[in-house]
């Protein structure tokens, strides 16, 4: 059938659905069975009538009429039985196939990262765990055994019809073949159609998301009825795609009513010529009509069970899109514990970018070394969007470390937390997620790292003095400076060769100095800035064993050379800043 | 009687009394007609169209038993025009049959997307229309989900739903008619079968109401607890919930199962009832029909063709229990919807509202009491008057009432007594349009809307130019960052490199409502997520932008104070220090231990 050549066939996309389907397999088979079964029956009915017209009827014999009726009553029940044992054969297991499913969902998507969250909006995931999930169960439970079911009943429902009369039953297989380019033609037109009227149903529920999470907004600028013109527009767009879908559905129909009723006309001219040259008995007539009669829906159902089978295809598709992303930041195998955690918090050359960052931008964190002694608060300041939050972000491992040069032990803190300390990294270190904006309020005002994993004792030990940390803050923050910095000029020119690596830290730091200085009155409270604050820099020996700092994540690539273990601020030779 | 489910109340409840499900049972009926009414006519070609078309199918066994009892015989006389009449009129009717079921499934979908367009609008617009204190009782997750899955559920109802109800409904009348015109006394036997048939009809809705109630529930109750999940992700991985989550979730789905496992049961039993039905049918009629074949009462073609029209009159009737189950979650979904649709706000536009078309921007609280509905007053009473021009910062503790305050002046509330008055004007009679552009809030969550970052500040005056985006922007000193997004101005906020943080969200909110230029203008912990630079960046255009407008500063940080000209301390929901900055810091009040308190942070 129509594919794209990237994609998977829609067997084999369906066919992905195995380990899930694979427990409730051997009685979904049972299921099909006894709809097979029950098929057959229908079918056996009609057969009845031709003995009974043949034999009986045609000679006034009145007394074959009940043991025949005894017969189709027995036939009935029967059939009425095989689909009752159809029905209670499938349904159970299939509901337990759609709660493993969306456990499994659920599962993952709890594993996957806040990146993934990030870029998935709740209302898709939603519509994949409850919509699509529904649909894949009523799928398996009726499109997938009627579809089996009823192509057998097809084949076997014409073999008989060939048994009938070879003619008749040629003329009506034909009539399968317009049936099935019909049906290919739609699965066509109709799946582009579905698949993106999915996508703008989706972009809808967003919009209406928005309008009740920005509720605020709109309402504090009376853009209330900006909002609705919006929707309507994408309103009106989904519109347009149902009713192209509508379209499709209604040349199906079209189709479907038109060729099993003409090929009929056509059989009832032939039988009727048949009949009347003596090569057909009226019973043999009775019986092809009224097999044929079985046949229909088997027959007309394979159009809407194609565009079922495709809807079902496209839930796997978008279940599976969930599913197959990666689980980056994963629980260790064999996590370490720790048993009396002291919380020391070691970060080594660590590099982070967003997965969407574009290209041309160097990592939000680039190379950031920084050790936090156990009982030290850490004011950590900077200029908006330099990458406060994104820090402190990565003990809780809501984002996992990136960049090649983070490998395992120049990772050392959070490596712990993501090689061995695994599920109790969290329990130790914790974020206020809520409030990761409050690090910025004051300069003074800290952004808590309440950290309490002890990763020292098992990773290699940290250089001495290789604590002054300048993650690098996203230039296209520093460059706003421009006003408030004098020495950052020329940074109108944003090719990235030109970005201004390093300048002084524009930020408020000598008052902030000043503040902990003052208030703590000890060397127990240091402000550890960035660049270039030459006394700071040069000094090996400040870092005092046990204190309180402020680190600035400021505007320039900093602490790179470290071979010396000298906690440095030099400036990347391509920098621009004076 | 009404009042205990009126609007959204009782949406919650399982318990609904006879009278009380009666009321909310009209209330979407009267909806549903609101709906249908514009399009009468549509919809009555729409039923012509289906009705021919119905007819024109049910006639093909009936020509059958015309070609089997006229044309054999008639033909083996060399008569041709009995099977030429009963084969034309067949391959004619199913033409025609077949066209118009087309034209019919898209009128039917023309109707169906119009009243789902009409209703998305109508919970759209009400969505903004109700106040927020609506809002802030009625979880945002509830309001998405009446716009999103409860419009799922009433959209294939009309889809699927109603398209085969009418027509298979038409199918079995007309099914029904056909066969007593070709045998009369066949027509009995199908009367006898529909009494078990009525019956089991009887016991299947009974039961499936119930049944699909509790789906209802479960399935709500497992979409909250998925979403709050997903967009509470951060909290969950940081407090490590992710195993509690799971098995919470996993009971939420098992209930869920076992919901639907109910109802798949009763349709188990449903349906192979149907089949029994049908089939002991068949062998009543083949049992009467059959003697009087044998009698010479009867034609084999006619017996043919009753056993045809009992065996199709069947058929439809297992879509029909489908409809069922559709439309109850459908009709469930439209009560709801009915509901919210049904709630006034509190904070209603003017019945007649006086213009205002250039605010000077006095301010007077008259007489002022608030409280919420839910009891304990917030505010009591008060006065206070801001003349134009000035620029007040509120300072207090948390939970003082400053952010209240700044609500009622912006009309997010109405005071439960007193008046506030801008110009002289109660707001609640003023133009909402002048309103907006009077006053405007800024509000410390800072939300993007999806769209570029243009589009966002735009917001503030969609009317905006490009040049007026980036003079607001470069006011409010949000412009260099915004040049160094990958698109500039043009970036997509929710795409790839689009990410802004907390700080630059404020910085583009801020340079709305600088866009947005009003005379009145609230600021209520605009600056929270700003650093140092940023915010003097924004006091600096605060003073310009401040100059000749009145203004409402709700901050932490004195320094945003010092640009005031008056300040007000608020405690426990009471005015207890008025007066400029230097007075304030000069006396003994709680201003000048606070403000003592920030400067010894400062040095």
């Amino acid at each position: 059938m129509s594919v794209d050549a990237d994609r998977l066939s829609t067997v084999r996309a369906l066919l992905r659905l195995g380990p899930f389907v694979r427990p409730a397999l051997p009685r979904l088979i049972a299921g099909m069975v006894a709809g097979l079964v029950a098929a057959l029956v229908a079918l056996a009915i009609p057969q009845v009538l031709q003995v009974l017209v043949d034999s009986a009827l045609q000679d006034g014999d009145a007394a074959a009429v009940l043991p025949s009726t005894l017969l189709i009553v027995g036939l009935g029940i029967l059939e009425a039985l095989a689909i009752l044992v159809r029905r209670w054969l499938v349904l159970t297991p299939n509901t337990h196939v759609e709660a493993d499913m969306r456990n499994a969902l659920y599962a993952h998507l709890q594993a996957l990262p806040v990146a993934f969250h990030d870029r998935w909006p709740s209302g898709q995931l939603l519509s994949r765990a409850v919509h699509d999930l529904n649909l894949i169960r009523r799928w398996l439970a009726f499109g997938l055994v009627l579809l089996v079911v009823n192509s057998v009943t097809v084949v076997v429902g014409a073999v008989l019809l060939f048994g009938i009369d070879p003619l008749l039953g040629a003329v009506f297989l034909l009539s399968a073949i317009p049936i099935w380019l019909v049906a290919i033609r739609f699965e066509r037109r109709y799946s582009t159609a579905a698949r993106r009227s999915q996508d703008q149903a989706g972009d809808l529920a967003t919009a209406v998301e928005e309008s009740v999470h920005g509720i605020r907004v709109l309402k504090a600028f009376g853009r209330g009825s900006h909002a609705l013109r919006k929707f309507e527009a994408q309103a009106e767009e989904l519109r347009g795609t149902e009713m192209e879908k509508a379209r499709a559905v209604a040349f199906i129909w079209r189709w479907l009513t038109l060729i099993p009723d003409g090929t009929l006309a056509l059989c009832l001219t032939v039988g009727v010529i048949l009949a009347a040259q003596g090569q057909l008995t009226a019973g043999a007539l009775v019986a092809f009509f009224a097999t044929a009669t079985v046949l229909r829906f088997p027959l007309e159902s394979i159009g809407f069970l194609l565009s079922f089978t495709l809807d079902a295809r496209n839930a796997t598709d978008r279940f599976f899109e969930v599913i197959d992303e990666p689980v980056l930041i994963r629980d260790p195998e064999r996590p370490a514990t720790l048993e009396r955690p002291q919380g020391r918090l070691e970060f080594r050359d660590v590099h982070f970018r967003y997965p969407d960052a574009p290209e041309q931008l160097p990592d939000l964190l680039d190379g950031i070394d920084l050790v936090i002694e156990p009982g030290e608060t850490m004011a950590l300041v900077g200029l908006t969007g330099s990458g406060k939050s994104t820090l402190t972000a990565l003990p809780t491992r809501l984002y996992e470390v990136t960049g090649e040069r983070c490998c395992s032990t120049a990772w050392t803190c959070v490596s712990c937390a993501s090689r061995r300390c695994g599920a109790t990294s969290r329990w130790h270190s914790r974020t206020r997620p809520s409030s990761p904006t409050r690090c910025a309020r004051t300069c003074c005002s800290a952004a808590r790292i309440a950290a309490r994993s002890r990763c020292g004792r098992r990773s290699r030990s940290p250089r001495p003095g290789s604590s002054t940390t300048s993650p690098r803050a996203s230039t296209r923050s520093s460059a706003r400076r421009a006003s408030a910095s004098p020495a950052v000029s020329g940074s109108a020119s944003r090719s990235p060769a030109q970005w201004p690596r390093s300048r002084p830290c524009s930020c408020s730091t000598t008052r902030c100095r000043r503040s902990t200085w003052r208030r703590r009155s000890s060397s127990r409270r240091r402000c550890a800035t960035c660049c270039p604050r030459p006394p700071r820099s040069s000094s090996p020996t400040v870092r005092p064993p046990s204190s309180s700092r402020i680190v600035s994540p400021c505007s320039s690539r900093a602490a790179s050379p470290r071979s010396d273990g000298t906690p440095t601020c030099s400036r990347p030779t391509s920098t621009t800043a004076s | 009687m009404s009042t205990a489910v009126a609007g959204v109340s009782g949406e919650e409840r399982d318990d609904l009394s006879r009278a009380e499900s009666r009321t909310v049972r009209k209330r979407s009926q009267r909806l549903l007609l609101e709906l249908l009414r514009p399009r009468r006519r549509q919809i009555a070609l729409t039923l012509v169209v289906v009705i021919i078309a119905t007819g024109l199918q049910v006639a093909g066994p009936a020509l059958i038993a015309l070609g089997v009892d006229r044309g054999v015989p008639a033909l083996a006389d060399g008569d041709w025009l009995p099977l030429a009449l009963a084969g034309a009129g067949f391959l004619l009717t199913s033409l025609a049959g077949a066209a118009l079921i087309g034209w019919f499934r898209v009128l039917q979908a023309r109707i169906a997307q119009a009243v789902l367009f009409d209703l998305r609008q109508r919970v759209f617009s009400q969505t903004q229309r109700l106040s927020m204190d609506f809002h802030e009782s009625y979880t945002s997750g509830r309001i998405i989900a009446r716009q999103t899955s409860d419009l799922d559920s009433i959209r294939e109802l009309l889809d699927e739903g109603i398209g085969n109800l009418v027509s298979g409904a038409f199918y079995t009348l007309f099914t029904a008619i056909a066969l007593i015109l070709v045998d009369a006394p066949s027509g009995l036997v199908l009367a006898c079968a529909l009494i078990p048939l009525w019956f089991l009809v009887r016991w299947f809705q009974t039961r499936s109401q119930r049944l699909f109630r509790q789906t209802r529930v479960a399935s709500a109750r497992l979409i909250v607890q998925f979403v709050e999940t997903m967009t509470g992700i951060r909290a969950v991985k940081a407090f490590r919930k992710e195993d509690r989550n799971r098995e919470k979730f996993g009971g939420l789905v098992e209930d869920y199962r076992g919901a639907n496992a109910k109802v798949f049961r009763l349709f188990g039993t449903f349906d192979p009832g149907l089949v029994l039905i049908g089939n002991l049918t068949v062998a009543g009629a083949l049992l009467v029909g059959g003697l009087r074949v044998a009698a010479g009462q009867l034609a084999i073609g006619a017996l043919l063709a009753v056993l045809l029209y009992i065996r199709r009159f069947f058929d439809p009737l297992e879509e029909l229990a489908m409809f069922y189950n559709g439309y109850q979650s459908a009709s469930a979904a439209l009560e709801k919807i009915s509901g919210v649709l049904e709630e006034r706000p509190t904070v209603a536009d003017p019945a007649r509202p006086v213009d205002l078309r250039r605010a000077r921007g006095a301010v007077r609280f008259e007489g002022v009491e608030f409280g919420y509905r839910s009891g304990g007053v917030i505010l009591p009473r008060f006065d206070l008057e801001l003349p134009a021009g000035q620029t007040v910062a509120l300072v207090g503790s948390t939970g003082a009432g400053k952010s209240t305050l700044a609500k009622l002046l912006s009309r997010f509330y109405d005071p439960t007594a007193g008046a506030v008055r801008l110009d002289g004007i109660d707001l609640r009679e003023l133009h909402p349009k002048d309103l907006r552009r009077a006053i405007v809030m800024v509000t410390q969550e800072a939300y993007l809307f999806s769209g570029t970052v243009a589009d966002n500040i735009a917001l503030g005056r969609p009317d905006a130019t490009r040049e007026d985006i980036v003079r607001a922007a470069k006011a409010v000193g949000a412009h260099a960052f915004i040049e160094d997004l990958p698109h500039g101005y043009d970036t997509d906020v929710n795409k790839r490199g689009g990410r802004v943080s907390a700080g630059q969200r404020q910085l583009l909110s801020f340079a709305r409502a600088f866009l947005a230029d009003p005379t009145v203008l609230i600021l209520d912990e605009a600056t929270a997520s700003l650093d140092i630079p940023s915010e003097r960046a924004v006091q600096e255009a605060l003073q310009t932008l401040l100059a000749d407008r009145t203004a409402v500063i709700i901050a932490h940080r004195l320094s945003t104070v010092a640009i005031a000209d008056r300040v007000l301390v608020m405690d426990k929901g009471r005015i207890v220090e008025d007066g400029t900055p230097e007075e304030l810091i000069g006396g003994t009040g709680r201003f000048a231990s606070l403000h003592q308190a920030w400067r010894d942070s400062l040095v």
